[in-house]
């Protein structure tokens, strides 16, 4: 692996294998991660999407530290994250998500003082960092109390503080938006270009594919250890992806349209959702097939009020490459 | 240094969830003086007055491992149950900080305890001071109460891998009742108990201590406060490496990751 001073992250044929022994004293393996090979670029935002299971979280886990990769290498900012791991640590900000993380026991601030202590943040300084962050994070006016009786979603506004606390160059983010409420969201996702405005690269797994989509400027999808598809979110959407979309809206519809499209050479699949008054009928097929009068006459052309072709969403590109 | 004061600080109040009244003034206040007031009172209908004040000799020196045990054990295995620990181990905090900032606040309250029981022994039980050398008492004490602190900080690597801390300290606690010379003397231990007592702290503090009680000068026990305080320090030694290897084997094998059962 080179080191280049363009990547923030560097991975060459990161595995990870988990063992155990079950009762009877039989050993288990279990690949969580195979032979990842990644290069993300300074300042930008990468996605990591797949499914659960998928591998999403080891990687994220040996990017920052906390776990040995059992082969192949990593370097972050051009550190190796094993051999030079104090340096890595200096460099990142995680943020993991879930209940867990804080000490229920001791407020907001003083959850966030006690980190800023343990990352070495000057005496003088940790007062005005730690404000800026709990007023950035909407924690402002719950800096005073108890951690025990935040809510979820105030739980991972503070992980968020306490992951940017150092001001990382490297930022992880595990699902970051999961358990906060839409505005809560929302914010954060605003937060995040500006991020990479300030020259911070940031590394995302989430289960939202808009939230991929709107922010990542290259994503990798990995499914069962194994990176399946990598690129800009248009491109794994038109090369990855090996379907191509087409959306009608209908006046009327019947029990059995679904089965009967999904009986055309060339359609993948069929779903209908109600559209306020019309239902809209979703069909994917096979990339480049021209199916739309097919369709039509299947559907019945009366009952067509719109039809239209067009690339897959990411969504909908993200469930083809992984099923 | 501040760091290492904000952390030792905020991770006691984090950690160690005795720290309410109840449970505070049941094991920090009534634990060490029951104990105190029930072995006096066996030294006293089974033998003799003289038992009685080797009993309470020995009862407030025992309170200083009841209490930094049950405290320190618990902010280790918290740390893992809270989920905090990822956070350490991904910090490029000191290790070495870290591990004896767990220690620090839990260090006067064995004193504490310590002096209550010593209060209460003179106030209540007639324990004789009429001989004590109180320097003698008060280093005998201090040294006692850091190797102590030692001692549960390498005994909390343990709990933490665990995932528990009850079983593991009342294991401790029966050691230190059994074979560390706070009812039985080391003289009377059976088979090789009382070589092993001289690797376990409080045994050469407490004869420190006796002898305070005796009139002995510091001078006198030199040698006893010297083996405590070398039993505590290998302690200290011994838990640092044995930290650093608990988090090397979380890294390869995720193993604190998850909450235990």
């Amino acid at each position: 692996m080179t080191e280049n001073n363009e990547y923030a992250v560097e991975c060459e044929g990161l595995g990870r294998v988990y063992r155990s022994r079950s009762l009877l004293g039989q050993s288990r393996e279990t690949v969580a991660l195979q032979d990842l090979n990644l290069q993300i670029p300074k300042g930008t935002v990468f996605g990591v999407l797949g499914p659960n299971g998928a591998g999403k979280t080891t990687t994220i886990r040996i990017l920052s530290t906390l776990l040995s990769a059992t082969t192949g290498t990593a370097r972050v900012l051009g550190y190796d994250v094993v051999k030079e791991g104090r340096e890595v640590r200096k460099n990142i900000g995680i943020i993991l998500g879930g209940d867990r993380g804080f000490y229920g026991r001791l407020t907001g601030k003083e959850n966030l003082r006690y980190f800023a202590a343990l990352n070495h943040i000057k005496p003088r300084d940790t007062d005005r960092i730690i404000d800026d962050s709990l007023a950035q994070a909407g924690l402002a006016d719950q800096q005073k109390t108890l951690v025990e009786q935040y809510s979820r979603g105030m739980k991972q506004r503070l992980h968020v503080a306490r992951g940017l606390l150092t001001d990382p160059g490297v930022v992880f983010m595990d699902e970051p938006t999961l358990g906060l409420d839409p505005l809560g969201a929302q914010e954060l996702r605003q937060r995040i270009p500006a991020l990479v405005g300030q020259g911070k690269t940031v590394l995302l797994t989430t289960h939202y594919m808009f939230e991929a989509d709107s922010l990542c400027s290259r994503i990798a999808i990995i499914n069962k250890g194994k990176l399946v598809a990598l690129g800009t979110p248009a491109e794994i959407k038109r090369n990855f992806s090996s379907i191509g979309v087409i959306e009608l809206t209908l006046n009327q519809t019947r029990p059995s349209l679904q089965e009967e499209l999904t009986g055309l050479d060339g359609v993948k699949r069929a779903t209908t959702s109600a559209d306020g008054v019309y239902q809209k009928l979703t069909v994917h097929v096979v990339a480049g097939a021209d199916l739309s009068d097919k369709i039509a006459e299947v559907v019945g052309k009366d009952h067509i009020e719109n039809m239209v072709a067009r690339d897959p969403t990411l969504e909908e590109a993200y469930l083809e490459i992984i099923d | 240094m501040r760091n290492f004061f904000v952390q030792a600080y905020l991770s006691y109040r984090g950690l160690f969830l005795w720290l309410n009244w109840t449970a505070y003034i049941s094991n920090v206040v009534l634990r060490p003086i029951l104990m105190l007031l029930m072995f006096a009172l066996v030294g006293k209908f089974a033998a003799d007055s003289d038992a009685a004040q080797a009993y309470m000799i020995g009862m407030i020196g025992y309170a200083i491992p009841v209490i930094l045990l049950g405290g320190i054990l618990q902010s280790f295995v918290y740390e893992r149950v809270f989920g905090t620990i990822s956070f350490i181990y991904s910090s490029p905090g000191s290790r070495v900080a870290v591990f004896f900032s767990r220690g620090v606040l839990h260090f006067p309250n064995s004193i504490l305890a310590c002096a209550l029981s010593f209060l209460f022994g003179w106030l209540v039980l007639s324990l004789d001071l009429s001989t004590l050398n109180w320097w003698t008492m008060i280093v005998s004490v201090l040294l006692t109460a850091a190797a102590c602190t030692a001692f549960a900080l390498f005994l909390g690597n343990f709990t933490m891998m665990l995932g528990e801390f009850f079983n593991l300290y009342n294991a401790a606690m029966g050691l230190f009742l059994a074979m560390t010379g706070v009812i039985i003397p080391i003289a009377s231990l059976p088979w090789f108990f009382g070589d092993l007592a001289n690797g376990i702290p409080l045994t050469h503090g407490l004869v420190a201590l006796r002898g305070a009680f005796a009139g002995m000068d510091i001078g006198a026990v030199r040698d006893e406060l010297l083996l405590e305080a070398l039993v505590g320090l290998g302690y200290a030694i011994a838990g640092i490496v044995v930290y650093m290897l608990v988090e090397r084997d979380a890294r390869a094998r995720s193993s604190l990751e998850r909450s235990p059962a």
